[in-house]
């Protein structure tokens, strides 16, 4: 559905993304981890066609992405950006007319389940909504978009813990019709819970991706005093260290400590060593 | 069309004190107010979105660059036929009113094209506009069109004084060009 292969950008000569690779498939909600400045947003801008890419290619929907002239391709996208700007004299209501009016597939119904369901007020100025109900608001734009790739920017920041749980149930059963999604966060204990694949950055660089259950199948997590003969280490976690081998050692690990382990890497198991 | 009519309800909804303030002041049947009203016009416009960090809202729906770009380009030319039409009745009833118009056009064309290149090269847009239109004022004011030591061609395609028409709408046209052309590849991004 989407290949995003060798991708570059810079911004006034920094380099911002220098070798980002990643695939996403139908049914899949692929969880993009790194830490802040690690080039998630640059990605997501450039697949959405906010910016346009130094070098490398983006396929989405089997056809070559071109950020000037894919307007076909936009109406399967939707988006929630990172920052949680919106158009200020918008209303409820003239959001989801301009949403309906931009995406063929704009589902009504879900759109007025939602609203009763969650309370919004449409008559009143999505500006003036909280930070978390904007959030929520944007998210549930996306859902009723239909499109065929959601792309999700912290969709569960500043949702309280019981409205968290239902847009990850959301997002689950939504990509179950052959649809996908890619969710920036720093979320990890959340992640595990409705990410089917992942992809860590650092660096403006994809250090590792693949779907979370082959992650945790290829890696173990050792703790202090037991040895192991074949792999090779990934980083610290704590007291505990990373490898990647298919060895019968140590324990398997949770999503969140493979993405610490990666980010970690081998310079702060250095640290520790000394 | 579906694209473009989001795109004028979003303008229209977003700015709509300033715009209609300036709508306005281009009613006026003169040279001289259309001009001021077009310029104010071009400042409220998508160069202000950019330079609001506002345009990535817009690019994150199914909007392209390209269709942004275009889409301005006939809000705004939209924008002062209407108010043109709408103040034609108080205007003198001869054909120098019509040139009015298209000496409008071609100033909007050329200041618009003039600010969102500047734009997306990362300048500011209001100083970009200032200080185009004092070269404007500055380059326009010497020398003259006839062919002698003071000519100075400058005069027959500077988008305020356009001492020919067809010059200067060529000069328009050429700026628009290389305003899409920077507008599509760097669109101020930062």
């Amino acid at each position: 559905m989407i290949r995003v292969e060798h991708l570059r950008k810079n911004f006034s000569g920094k380099q911002v993304l220098s070798d980002v690779s990643f695939s996403v498939e139908p049914n899949s909600i692929l969880a993009l981890v790194g830490p802040n400045g690690a080039g998630k947003t640059t990605t997501v801008r450039c697949v959405t066609g906010v910016l346009k890419p130094d070098g490398g290619s983006i396929t989405l929907f089997d056809a070559k992405f071109d950020h000037v002239d894919s307007h076909i391709v936009k109406q399967r996208i939707a988006v929630v950006p990172e920052e949680r700007t919106v158009f200020r004299n918008f209303t409820g209501s003239d959001y989801a007319q301009l949403w309906s009016s931009l995406y063929p597939g704009w589902d009504e119904s879900t759109f007025s389940n939602f609203v009763a369901r969650y309370g919004f007020d449409l008559s009143q100025k999505v500006e003036s909504y909280s930070i978390g109900m904007k959030t929520l608001f944007l998210v549930g734009l996306c859902i009723c978009s239909q499109a065929d790739l959601l792309i999700l920017d912290e969709p569960t920041q500043h949702l309280d813990p019981t409205v968290r749980l239902e847009v990850m149930s959301l997002l689950k059963g939504y990509v179950d019709d052959g649809r996908s999604a890619i969710v920036c966060s720093h979320e990890i204990f959340e992640l595990e819970e409705y990410a089917t694949h992942l992809a860590i950055m650092k660096e403006g660089r994809i250090i590792y991706a693949d779907s979370i259950d082959a992650a945790k199948e290829k890696h173990r997590l050792i703790e202090r005093g037991e040895t192991f003969e074949k792999g090779e280490i990934i980083g610290l976690v704590g007291q505990a260290m990373l490898v990647r081998t298919d060895a019968d050692i140590g324990r398997f690990p949770k999503l969140s400590e493979i993405v610490v382990g990666y980010l970690a890497g081998k310079s702060e198991r250095k640290l520790a060593l000394k | 069309m579906r694209e473009f009519d989001v795109y004028v309800k979003k303008q229209l909804l977003e700015k709509f004190p300033s715009m209609v303030f300036f709508f306005v002041v281009t009613m006026i049947p003169n040279y001289g107010a259309k001009v001021f009203g077009v310029f104010f016009l071009i400042l409220f416009s998508l160069a202000s979105d950019v330079r609001q960090k506002r345009l990535d809202l817009l690019l994150y729906l199914p909007l392209t660059r390209k269709q942004i770009f275009w889409f301005e380009y006939l809000f705004l030319s939209l924008l002062i036929s209407i108010s043109f039409f709408v103040g034609l009745p108080f205007a003198e009833r001869n054909v120098t009113v019509f040139v009015i118009l298209l000496k409008s056009l071609i100033f909007l064309w050329a200041y618009l094209s003039i600010v969102l290149s500047a734009v997306s090269v990362g300048f500011d847009p209001f100083a970009a506009a200032f200080l185009f239109l004092l070269f404007d004022l500055v380059m326009g004011s010497i020398g003259s069109t006839k062919l002698s030591v003071s000519f100075n061609p400058y005069r027959l395609v500077s988008p305020l004084r356009q001492e020919s028409i067809l010059a200067s709408f060529i000069f328009a046209v050429g700026l628009t060009c290389v305003s899409y052309r920077l507008f599509t590849t760097r669109g101020g991004e930062r």
